[in-house]
């Protein structure tokens, strides 16, 4: 809790952190969390240390 | 800086986790049209000692700053478990008008820590902190990082 109070933190469920990783997948490269994870499995990125992907990659652990 | 609230995925022992700023999205910065990523893994793990029972280590950082317009300026990255660069380095992107010869490369830095980032961002860029007492806030959350780190 932060002086106010208010909660700064949050644990995500499953479903939640699915739902986020899914989300952030679109916005940087236009494919789903799903697709993401399957590309990022298989070594299938060009150039993992690109911004769009990194941004992503960090978010695997909310996949699940 | 920012109200955005920090997400984490779990504390699960010896697992890789990961915590988010915003949920993943670019925060915006209080009193600039700037904005912020901080993304980090970690794992938990048992500890012996003064760090014990348990201690957060840290498995990867992502610090970027971005434009008004939310393309990337700056980024300081460590992520040694991702093919490529396996050393903490900085990168400079197009939108800060660095010379091209200088995009994409990894320049070497030293291991920078998230109170290292908000510091930077305070004194040299001016963001405007939303504590008065963000000095001392961050020196005492830097303390035991500075003390039980094993590399720099």
């Amino acid at each position: 809790m932060n002086t106010n109070g208010r909660r700064k933190i949050k644990f995500l469920s499953r479903k939640e952190g699915r739902k986020l990783l899914d989300k952030q997948a679109r916005r940087y490269l236009r494919m789903s969390g799903e697709e993401f994870v399957r590309k990022w499995k298989a070594k299938e990125f060009d150039d993992p240390d690109r911004p769009e992907v990194m941004q992503v990659a960090f978010l695997l652990p909310f996949g699940g | 800086m920012t109200r955005d609230v920090l997400v984490v995925s779990g504390s699960d022992i010896n697992k890789v986790e990961s915590l988010a700023l915003n949920r993943g999205s670019p925060s915006r910065l209080k009193n600039k049209r700037l904005y912020m990523t901080v993304k980090m893994q970690y794992r938990v793990t048992k500890a012996e000692g003064v760090k014990g029972p348990w201690k957060v280590s840290t498995a990867a950082y992502f610090y970027a700053l971005h434009d008004a317009e939310q393309r990337e300026l700056i980024a300081f990255h460590w992520h040694p478990e991702t093919e490529g660069q396996k050393d903490p380095h900085l990168h400079f992107y197009g939108a800060s008008n660095v010379a091209a010869f200088l995009e994409k490369v990894h320049l070497p830095t030293g291991r920078i820590s998230l109170e290292q980032f908000l510091r930077f961002l305070i004194v040299e860029l001016k963001v405007k902190p939303l504590r008065n007492d963000w000095e001392p806030v961050l020196r005492r959350t830097e303390g035991p990082y500075v003390q039980h780190r094993s590399w720099h």
